[in-house]
């Protein structure tokens, strides 16, 4: 069976020295002011906002982070160890993440399964793979996949938390996904073809070698792909890299960008590999 | 110090950090002396009332208990500040 | 279902648990026999004012080197699951993983934090959470079994290990994977402790659920693990997941809707979709938090569902309210006990109906099978209900 794409929706914004407000933006994504809540939630209102377009009422939603509420958890922290007072109440509360599936479901009126899953190199493939397999099993009809991942300043703190050079331009990111398993009454962007696991790296390519070429076929690397194994399965595959206009600023879930700008080009079809430290690696493939 | 004064000043710093704390996209100038916190027109709820106890007790070292004390002293600005005068060391 | 692939029956192969009453499962076993005990009350000191913290920790393992202690515990109670299972090198390389948390490993940021934080200077600032991940904890799992198939992480609060069994059962069902390893983890850290404190909702006595006298929760620390795969056929009869259902309840994000709607909503789903109608199940394990509001919406949401309530039993008087692994550990101790032949019973919790209308089993019956319905309410309004049962495969005669 399929699964299609019938919609994205996405925030993508590079950081300097201050963050943008969101308020507003919130405001106009999903229609009312949402209190108390931090930028992270924001940021998943926006995103999810956006991707929610005749959204069913019953769609699953499947949110997943690179580094998860950072802001909620420092703020907590620093409650607690600096000013060694208990926290307060609703930062407790935001600091489970799933907080971002609750205010999702509460201003797009879902009453679906939600759950926060995550991976910690893998992390949109793992919240796509769990989606799909989802529907693909029928449990669920309809699904919002999502990643978010916020900036913390100040910037260099930021940098040092992820341990990344000083020289990196690092963004914010929301990137978003509503699957359906019926597509009759919707127009179809893409469809999710795979999202798979490979133990190693013979087992990728045994896949690889098994997945019939076409013409429009491109391939992109994920972050954790250096750039001489990059080469290799560019060789290897045959295929031509796909490319954006300009190279993006670092946010841990780059991939949820990649996908998004590749819907929105509308044509061919995106393979996708990523691998972790230990060799573990996943695919993706999406055609438009 | 003049006591009325400071009444005043006390009932717009917690006008201010009801805002601030419970995220409410409201002006001082908004919230009366005497409203309904709970139930009313300013849409409170419960885990606003722990977040205002919490940060009371951060800013003044006033302890509201739980139960009708709490209901009672969160009644209004009024009843809240006059908790706090009362029971402040 | 509208299922596109062919199914195999997934059932529970072996477990492994520490919690507060003990570590391995027969020695929780057997302190399920004795009565619910008072929480520790934990000394505090971080904050200003002297706190006491009422806690369940575990059994024999003191709260000192966090970060070493994490890893002990996850490492031994997955060894406790896998032997259990008795699965091979080969399988163990190949399983999944599926780990639900509230917590994670946040006490290791926090002892990091205050070791920094002990050191700082003008020149070196101490920092919060560094590499941040939900994942770092299943990425030391990992590491540390040497597991080459993917890693999950759930972090929907109370729910998080239920909902991580729900998905693993699902992929090993589908045939993507022959073994799945379900973890619980929950263990001490000041943010959950202080926390829970901020929001008011701690007691100091045994959890008395439903009771008239209810007056609050107690925290537990527990880890536990599941191992899932496809039935042996050995002619032993084993538990498995039947069905289950996730929906968000979006009512208030700490509190259910007392009317019970949502409650009542996720059960009939699960029910639905384990195909076993409300008069056929034969337990009710509860959530069962013991506080005012959600207790009254649970209640409720059960007599929507049940003309007459099953025998109802609750987990967390013993062992506390263990949070994103409560899924799995109370799971665990359930149906362990059931295979032992004792169904669990809180006696003077609950005895009478009560103004809730609900009464836990009193006394150690013995339940030989049945269909068993395990609920679990969180923070998020995250809300999931488990179908489990011994009973002989409901998936006839087409195995493949």
């Amino acid at each position: 069976m399929t699964t299609y794409i019938v919609a994205v929706g996405s925030y993508y914004e590079p950081v300097g020295d201050e963050l943008p407000p969101l308020k507003k933006l919130v405001q106009e994504t999903v229609g009312s002011n949402i209190r108390r809540v931090g930028r992270f939630i924001q940021l998943a209102l926006i995103g999810g906002g956006r991707a929610s377009s005749q959204l069913s009422n019953e769609a699953a939603v499947y949110l997943t982070s690179g580094s998860g509420d950072v802001e909620a958890t420092v703020g907590v922290l620093n409650t607690i160890y600096r000013q060694a007072e208990p926290p307060r109440p609703l930062s407790f509360i935001n600091t489970v993440s799933n907080a971002a599936c609750f205010y999702i479901a509460q201003s797009l009126q879902l009453n679906g399964a939600s759950s926060f899953v995550s991976s910690r190199y893998f992390t949109v493939e793992t919240s796509l793979r769990v989606a799909l397999l989802a529907l693909e099993q029928g449990q669920q009809k309809a699904a919002l996949v999502g990643a978010v991942d916020s900036v913390v300043l100040p910037i260099e703190e930021h940098r040092q938390r992820l341990r990344i050079n000083a020289q990196t331009d690092v963004a914010e990111g929301s990137h978003w996904f509503q699957l359906v398993a019926d597509a009759s009454d919707r127009t179809v962007l893409a469809t999710l073809d795979a999202v798979q696991h490979f133990t190693d790296r013979e087992a990728l390519s045994a896949w690889l070698a098994e997945l019939p070429v076409e013409a429009d076929d491109c391939l992109a690397l994920g972050q954790s792909i250096e750039s001489d194994e990059a080469d290799h399965w560019l060789v290897e595959t045959g295929l031509p890299p796909f490319n954006f206009r300009e190279a993006p600023a670092y946010f841990k879930s780059l991939a949820g960008l990649v996908f998004c700008e590749f819907v929105r080009r509308g044509a061919g079809r995106l393979i996708y590999l990523n691998r972790d430290p230990v060799g573990r690696y996943m695919a993706v493939v999406i055609s438009c | 110090m003049n006591n009325v004064l400071s009444l005043t000043q006390l009932k717009q710093a917690l006008k201010l950090m009801i805002i601030e704390e419970c995220d409410k996209d409201v002006e001082i100038d908004d919230i009366l002396d005497d409203e309904i916190l709970f139930d009313g027109a300013l849409e409170l709820d419960s885990l606003d009332a722990l977040q205002i106890c919490m940060a009371v007790k951060s800013n003044y070292g006033v302890r509201i208990e739980g139960g009708p004390d709490a209901r009672k002293a969160l009644q209004s600005i009024t009843t809240l500040a006059q908790t706090i005068i009362e029971h402040r060391v | 279902m509208n299922v596109t692939r062919p199914r195999h029956q997934a059932v529970f192969l072996g477990a492994g648990i520490h919690s507060s009453l003990g570590n391995g499962v027969e020695a929780n076993l057997a302190a399920l026999k004795t009565a619910p005990q008072a929480p520790t009350l934990l000394n505090n000191t971080v904050t200003d004012e002297a706190l006491q913290i009422p806690y369940k920790l575990l059994f024999e393992s003191p709260l000192t080197e966090l970060q070493h202690r994490l890893y002990r515990v996850i490492d031994d109670v997955a060894e406790q699951a896998l032997s259990d299972a008795g699965l091979s090198e080969s399988e163990r390389r190949n399983m999944s993983l599926y780990l639900g948390s509230s917590s994670f490993d946040i006490g290791v940021s926090e002892a990091d934090y205050q070791r920094q934080l002990a050191g700082e200077s003008e020149s070196c600032k101490a920092l919060a959470l560094l590499d941040p991940s939900m994942a770092n904890l299943a990425d030391y799992l990992v590491g540390s079994l040497g597991i080459r198939g993917e890693d999950v992480s759930f972090n929907t609060a109370c729910t998080a290990s239920a909902n991580a069994l729900l998905t693993a059962v699902a992929h090993v069902e589908a045939g993507l994977i022959d073994h799945a390893l379900v973890v619980g983890v929950e263990l001490y850290n000041d943010v959950t402790a202080l926390g829970f404190y901020s929001l008011d909702l701690l007691t100091r006595s045994v959890m008395r659920p439903f009771d008239s006298a209810r007056d609050g929760l107690v925290l537990g620390e527990g880890v536990s693990a599941l191992v899932i795969g496809r039935d042996p056929n050995d002619g032993r009869r084993r538990f498995h997941l039947r069905g289950g259902a996730n929906l968000c309840d979006t009512y208030s994000i700490t509190m259910s809707n007392v009317d019970g709607s949502a409650i009542a909503e996720v059960m009939t789903r699960a029910l639905a979709n384990a195909g076993v109608s409300a008069a056929e199940l034969d337990v009710i394990k509860v959530h069962g938090t013991a506080s005012l509001a959600n207790d009254e919406a649970e209640s409720v949401g059960m007599h929507a569902v049940f003309s007459s309530l099953p025998r109802v039993c609750a987990l967390k008087p013993f062992i506390g309210h263990t949070l994103g692994a409560c899924g799995l550990n109370e799971l665990i101790l359930f149906y362990r006990a059931i295979e032992a032949g004792f169904l669990i019973a809180t006696p003077g919790i609950s005895a009478d109906a009560g103004d809730l209308n609900v009464v836990l089993n009193q006394r150690l019956s013995s339940v030989e099978s049945g269909c068993f319905m395990l609920n679990y309410f969180g923070f998020g309004g995250n809300n999931t209900s488990l179908i489990i049962s011994n009973q002989v495969s409901h998936y006839g005669e087409d195995e493949s």
